[in-house]
């Protein structure tokens, strides 16, 4: 938690310092993103496929919906409405880190809804989060 | 999952070599370090700290870093806290206090309609308690092993016993029988669960009504209820219960036998001198009162027959709608003996083969081995030495042990060991004695501080206990701890039992009642849920409940009995955001966390309206109350669940009516 803080208060100087420079040269939020401070001790996974899943369908459905289309049922009363991931275009132009990073760190870490929560405890199983961005990828084929 | 344990000898020398070793690599130690925190080499680390190797053994025995889990499980109970103490060990870390006897807001237990049911079902002479001096946990056994599914617990001072799922860590039962009015020989299970042991402390009229105390010999009673569990259903079923009147002795501690004496039951017993008290009427107090005789009467009641007694016509009476077995039956079906124990004993604690009990007397130096064999015997030889007062055949003391061992000033409770040790808590002297129970000779003793009580060992009461962890559960803390005024927390010591030579390793500060018993149990055994699934559950049913509300679905109704307001949680709002009731309206909410993540728990409170609830992922509660005061009363998440926490908020707004 500490780390986490030390995180946003750094990504606080961060926004501050770029307040200072031409608008232009300003990064993108999502270049800006919290980074922790400390390495995190990775966490072994015997299966991180089907940890992935499971965490998918317990901690995403809610709101983004069994088929990622943003229709779930916690979506109801969600703006701005959660992320349809069958959409093609949205796909094309997101990176996988900041799939990544939207998983990780919540919206807030990419400068987007601070709604979509963060998932703290994925931070030491990079292997898992990878999974769940493919699984996030597959949702549009 | 097994963690180290090293005694003493075993790591002589090790701190130094992990200091010296580690000091090495860490040779460039920058200057000018702060002095007022600990740093840099193990060597230096102890130094600085005043650390033994002793102490260092101890650490490296308890410490747990994070991430990392327990291997046990203790189930504490909270005392008059009134509420259950769940403990990691080694680490000793406090996981959980779990709301039974005394409403917990944290869980917003007592808070809502739910767990208000549950505490409603321990009502005494129609009223609900809200506080419960806790003695005894008991873990559901299967086959004379921890089975890790259920926990019983009493309240001695309300006589009523709780019920509490290890899925979910919920207390799903409370039940009571005014047939008793206090219990301590509760709660023990027989060998598979089938029954939940209860027996009176405080002798009193059967069934609650007044008598005058000195008719105590003719009008007071003690009584043991047996009640039935139903484990497919989880649940205490009273129907299938009973019970059987004893003397007006004050019964104390029990044990269930176990493989070689299974189907019977132990209940100890002081004060057969029927003492009552009456300082300013000339008699006795009490305490002298009930000390004058050496020996008092252990009760031996066969539990198979007694069921089987109970179910036969004209054999039971109904007292206080539980049907109860009198004494007059109880001696003619051969179903209680007594015999003599030395003196005012208090624990009564089987050996994991069933074969012996050990008996302590808190007057008296000894433990006291008695032989279930010759038991036996003399039960079905029908040996006898006499009856007491009320026609119970009393078995001859003599003939009925193996042995006494001398262990000190104050024996109380004995708990085993993986290689035939016996663990014998010492109260007068605050000190554990460790004894060989076949040789019957004392091994050692470990000092403890202060005024040791009921002592746990790992799994240290069923038929096959683990040895390795120890924990001394100490009435007083004296001068253990920083400073906190008069009223002082009790003080937990864990003590690594594996060496002949036991080893003090840890003081855990227990701020929260007496707790008296604890079991423990290995942490594999327990299997409990992350979340509840489908979302909508009833946490008491353990059923999806009628009321679920499910996203898109959130109303607000008026109905002929009130306001019902169908409302969800999801990080961060709550749907709906805004109640408008008019004064006096009944409330009812029906709210329903629809998240199932892991950990993501909402609290819901209204302010002023002494309304909370916790909302753990997929849990519904119900909560009904009056909306009495107008005015504009906030709502808000009273768990820290996101960073929009803060405004997961809203209106309950009353109206004037």
């Amino acid at each position: 938690m500490r780390i986490r803080y030390v995180a946003l208060i750094m990504f606080g100087i961060g926004v501050v310092a770029l307040g200072c420079t031409p608008k232009e040269e300003a990064a993108p939020a999502e270049e800006t993103a919290p980074t922790p401070v400390a390495e995190v001790a990775e966490v072994a996974v015997a299966d991180p496929k089907a940890e992935a899943i499971e965490i998918y369908e317990n901690r995403c459905t809610v709101c983004h919906g069994k088929l990622g289309k943003g229709d779930g049922e916690g979506s109801a009363a969600l703006d701005p409405k959660p992320r349809d991931f069958t959409l093609a275009e949205w796909q094309d132009s997101v990176t996988d880190e900041h799939i990544r990073k939207i998983i990780v760190y919540g919206g807030t870490g990419v400068g987007k809804s601070a709604t979509m929560p963060a998932n703290p405890d994925l931070d030491a199983k990079p292997e898992v989060v990878q999974e769940i961005v493919l699984y996030v990828r597959n949702l549009a084929k | 999952m097994n963690f180290i344990r090293i005694g003493v000898q075993g790591v002589s020398g090790l701190a130094l070599l992990l200091a010296a070793a580690v000091s090495f690599g860490c040779s460039s130690q920058p200057k000018g370090q702060l002095s007022s925190a600990p740093s840099g080499s193990v060597a230096n680390l102890m130094k600085q700290r005043g650390l033994s190797e002793a102490d260092v053994s101890a650490a490296l025995q308890t410490y747990t870093p994070t991430g990392k889990k327990d291997e046990y499980y203790t189930f504490a109970s909270g005392g008059h806290g009134g509420n259950l103490i769940v403990i990691g060990v080694p680490s000793m870390r406090i996981l959980k206090y779990v709301g039974v006897f005394t409403p917990e807001p944290w869980q917003g237990y007592g808070y809502g309609d739910q767990s208000n049911e549950v505490l409603g079902g321990g009502k005494r002479f129609g009223k609900t308690m809200t506080w419960g001096d806790m003695h005894h946990p008991a873990l559901s056994e299967t086959g004379g092993e921890y089975d890790g599914k259920f926990l019983f617990v009493n309240d001695k001072a309300n006589a009523r016993i709780a019920v509490i799922d290890l899925h979910d860590f919920v207390t799903k039962q409370i039940v009571t029988s005014q047939l008793i009015q206090s219990d301590h020989g509760a709660t023990f299970v027989t060998p598979n669960t089938e029954y939940v042991v209860e027996s009176s402390q405080y002798p009193a009229p059967l069934g609650g009504s007044y008598a005058p105390i000195e008719e105590y010999k003719d009008k007071y009673r003690g009584a043991v209820i047996f009640w039935k569990f139903d484990r497919d259903k989880g649940r205490i079923d009273p129907e299938r219960s009973f019970a059987m009147e004893l003397p007006p002795y004050m019964q104390d501690l029990s044990d269930a036998g176990k493989l070689a004496s299974e189907g019977w039951v132990f209940i100890n017993s002081f004060n057969t001198e029927m003492s009552y008290g009456g300082t300013l009427e000339g008699n006795p107090p009490m305490e002298s009162g009930a000390s004058q005789n050496d020996m008092d009467y252990l009760h031996i009641i066969d539990l198979v027959n007694a069921e089987r007694v109970s179910k036969e016509d004209g054999k039971t009476k109904t007292i206080a709608g539980m049907k109860v077995i009198p004494l007059g039956v109880a001696n003619e079906e051969g179903l209680l003996h007594l015999v003599g124990e030395p003196k005012s004993p208090h624990g009564v604690d089987i050996t994991p083969d069933g074969k012996e009990l050990v008996v302590s007397g808190k007057l008296d130096t000894h433990a006291t081995i008695y032989s279930w064999e010759k038991l036996k015997g003399l039960i079905d030889s029908k040996k006898y030495e006499g009856k007491d007062t009320y026609g119970v055949p009393i078995l001859p003391f003599k003939d009925s042990i193996r042995g006494q061992i001398e262990i000190g000033l104050g024996p109380l409770h004995t708990q085993f060991d993986d290689k035939g040790n016996a663990y014998t808590s010492v109260f007068i002297e605050s000190t554990v004695a460790k004894w060989s129970v076949k040789d019957l000779k004392l091994i050692g003793k470990q000092k403890v501080h202060y005024n040791v009580g009921h002592i746990v060992a790992a799994e240290g009461d069923t038929v096959s206990p683990d040895g390795g962890y120890l924990i001394a559960m100490n009435k007083w803390a004296i001068d253990r701890f920083a400073k906190v005024g008069p009223l002082l927390p009790q003080n937990f010591q864990l003590i690594g039992i594996d060496n002949d030579e036991m080893q003090l390793l840890y003081d855990m500060p227990l701020p929260l009642g007496e707790p008296h018993y604890a079991q423990m149990i290995k942490a594999d055994k327990l299997d409990p849920i992350d979340i509840y699934k489908p979302a909508g559950m009833d946490v008491v049913t353990d059923e999806h409940s009628e009321f679920a509300v499910k996203a898109k679905e959130e109303r607000i109704e008026r109905k002929p009995d009130g306001v019902h307001v169908y409302m969800t949680a999801v990080r961060s709002h709550f749907t709906p955001d805004i109640i408008r009731v008019k004064k006096g309206e009944t409330v009812h909410l029906h709210i329903t966390n629809v998240e199932q993540a892991h950990d993501a728990t909402h609290g819901f409170t209204i302010g002023s309206y002494n309304v909370h609830s916790s909302l753990e992922p997929g849990k519904h509660v119900d909560v009904t109350f009056v909306a009495d005061k107008e005015g504009t009363f906030p709502f808000y998440c009273t768990e820290f669940c996101s960073a929009l926490h803060l405004e997961m908020a809203g209106y309950f707004l009353v109206e004037p009516g």
